[in-house]
């Protein structure tokens, strides 16, 4: 992982130093990269983009958003493109299946945007309904509002297999064996003067955030169907200060505001 | 394939990618322009100084599976 901006050379050092980022940062004062990849802005800083590569250079993976507030952890954007979550895994049981739910990121910051990911592995011979099976309740997840929380996006669930139902004759969309829904989580950014509130008032420098919500579901075998179910989902995340510290007047850019 | 169905197919996916992200922003009033390098292309190459003062490309950058690359604002403001 490599990262560039149109910072100098020494404002990246000591960035670098300040936040322990280990890994490389790119120097581009004279935007001259940054235009070839065609994300120049007016004043020469990059728009938000991050690009992932295979190994021979092709594109696998683009992330952008215009807003300089709301942007994706890179750890989301790796889960997006099949990387294992990092975060903390929960366990919940049900009579039909394991459920595993783990956050790309245990600690996001204001304006982040993270990813749950809902890992279910199917107990034997049993299949739950995939979205568009009308038939049946179909899979879904539904987070309550949260007050630090934007929005939760619709979630992003896998391809279903189709599967025939024998006695009626009729193909419906499933999911058996393991399968991983995503489901994205944007922070809501916060006032000026909460972050300098949450270093003064807690001994570790986060808030905690508890995420509820439900899961609903109907699971058949190829003999039975059991009636549907909604279960209660909880995540636990912690919310962490902005970072506010500028570099020393004398690094910065004299146009910069 | 074909050359004019790989094409197509490229096509089809660009669109289906294009609706996708067009989808997505509504939802959340988060405006997105599409800029740079699609999803399929090549990286552009590049070779600039990092906060130590080594010299980096996509060569040296890259791993076994390749690379992410974050384009950021600034790391002053």
């Amino acid at each position: 992982m490599a990262a560039i901006s149109y910072d100098a050379p020494a404002i990246l050092r000591e960035f670098a130093a300040r936040r322990g980022i280990t890994f490389p940062l790119l120097a581009d004062p004279s935007s001259a990269v940054i235009a070839r990849f065609g994300l120049r802005q007016e004043h020469g800083q990059a728009y938000a983009t991050t690009f992932v590569t295979d190994a021979a250079g092709l594109i696998r993976g683009k992330e952008q958003e215009d807003s300089i507030v709301y942007r994706r952890t890179g750890a989301s954007l790796l889960l997006g493109v099949g990387a294992d979550p990092a975060g903390s895994a929960s366990s919940l049981t049900s009579p039909y299946f394991a459920l595993r739910v783990t956050p790309s990121n245990d600690v996001v910051g204001p304006g982040q945007r993270t990813t749950l990911a809902l890992d279910f592995e199917m107990g034997p011979g049993l299949h739950a309904y995939a979205p568009g099976a009308h038939a049946y309740r179909p899979l879904s997840v539904a987070f309550d509002a949260h007050p630090r929380v934007q929005a939760f996006p619709p979630p992003r669930f896998p391809e279903p297999t189709p599967y025939l139902f024998r006695p009626l004759n009729e193909t419906v969309p499933v999911y058996a064996g393991r399968f991983r829904v995503l489901q994205d989580v944007v922070m809501n950014d916060v006032p000026v003067g909460w972050s300098q509130e949450l270093l003064d008032a807690t001994a570790d420098r986060l808030e905690p955030v508890a995420l509820t919500g439900s899961l609903a579901y109907q699971v058949c075998s190829d003999t039975t169907c059991y009636p549907p179910v909604t279960m209660r989902l909880a995540v636990s995340l912690k919310l962490r200060p902005k970072d506010e510290i500028r570099a020393r007047p004398e690094l910065r850019r004299p146009e910069a505001p | 394939m074909s050359l004019r169905s790989r094409v197509l197919t490229g096509l089809l996916i660009a669109g289906v990618l294009a609706f996708a992200l067009v989808q997505r922003s509504p939802e959340l009033s988060l405006p997105y322009t599409p800029r740079g390098p699609a999803v399929g292309q090549p990286l552009p190459a590049f070779e600039l100084a990092d906060q130590a003062g080594v010299v980096r490309n996509f060569e040296s950058l890259r791993g076994p599976s390749g690379l992410v690359l974050v384009f950021f604002q600034s790391a002053d403001w």
